[in-house]
């Protein structure tokens, strides 16, 4: 692998190489044992997927809670709702486990 | 990328309940129910089992309403969430276990439910527009937003639904490439261009 390809796939799948297509993985190591420059790509990826991911708490855990009872509450009324269930106008269904 | 939940986590769950107790029964807690992985639990679910989807609902309920925060907003993540699992409740007979593993298809509901509420609020292509300039007001509410999360979810709202939709999947929701062409009904090439983009517009916008 190149340099040039290591840093196009950086960009695309990032710097968590756990998430990279398995058939690269292995060049990926090679190439960062030899190059300098392609620690430092890898390192300026992270920092970007560093600021991407998730770095708070979503929910208090009492609004968590909360929000749980709520949708546990609320199944007696969908279960007993007599309107057909409206389908999703999003473009992703394939296959039996329909969204 | 194989989806299919893994056989032997779902056969191994026992199946049959001692005693006359059931899910109607509140009180009801099968041992190690909550060690079960999701299909193990959704097979439950269908049969109306109420602990296993409280289960389900609130090990997932963080990411649903994470990613409903990034993709729609702060004031109706909850509801999306809300909406999201009572859809599922009331569609627990479609999930058919071997065909998709759970996550697949409970982000794929969610992400319905993201588009749909966009669509409300304002009409949204999903074939994304040629790159144009960054309204003016971006960056400068990106900085103003001094927490870095705030500063994500203000950037993210400068990227095109497709690539916002992509990139939040695949860091938030923790999903490869692979697992985010399933939920989006996409070729994964597609996919990758579109996490190609949307990290470069991310990079300008954070940077």
């Amino acid at each position: 692998m190149t340099l040039k390809e290591f840093t196009e796939l950086l960009g695309i799948h990032g710097a968590d190489l756990s998430k990279w297509p398995n058939d690269r993985r292995d060049e990926v190591a090679d190439l960062l044992a030899q190059s300098e420059a392609a620690k430092a790509a890898l390192a300026e990826a992270a920092e970007l997927d560093e600021a991407l991911r998730p770095d708070e708490a979503e929910l208090s855990p009492e609004r968590k809670r909360s929000l749980v009872e709520g949708i546990m509450d609320s199944l007696e009324s969908s279960e007993t709702d007599s309107e057909p269930v409206a389908e999703d106008s999003g473009a992703t269904r394939r296959g039996r486990n329909r969204a | 990328m194989n989806f299919l939940p893994d056989p032997v986590a779902v056969t191994s769950v026992p199946m049959e309940r001692a005693g006359v107790t059931g899910p109607e029964n509140s009180a009801y807690r099968p041992p190690g129910l909550e060690a079960s992985p999701d299909e193990a639990l959704m097979l439950r679910v269908r049969e109306g089992d109420r602990d296993a989807f409280r289960l389900i609902v609130t090990r997932h309920i963080d990411r649903v309403v994470g990613l409903a925060r990034r993709v729609v907003g702060d004031t109706e993540c909850e509801d999306i969430a809300q909406e999201v699992f009572l859809k599922l409740w009331a569609r627990k007979d479609l999930w058919q276990p071997g065909t998709a593993a759970f996550r697949t298809w409970l982000y794929r509901v969610a992400m319905n439910q993201c588009i749909d509420r966009v669509r409300r609020k304002t009409p949204v292509l999903m074939d994304e527009p040629p790159d144009r300039p960054d309204d003016a007001k971006g960056p400068l509410e990106i900085c103003e937003a001094r927490e870095s999360g705030r500063q994500l979810r203000a950037a993210l709202k400068h990227l095109p639904l497709r690539q916002r939709l992509a990139i939040t999947l695949y860091y938030h929701n923790d999903l490869t490439a692979a697992e985010v062409a399933v939920i989006m009904d996409l070729k994964v090439n597609a996919v990758e261009s579109l996490l190609k983009r949307g990290r470069q517009k991310l990079r300008t916008l954070l940077g």
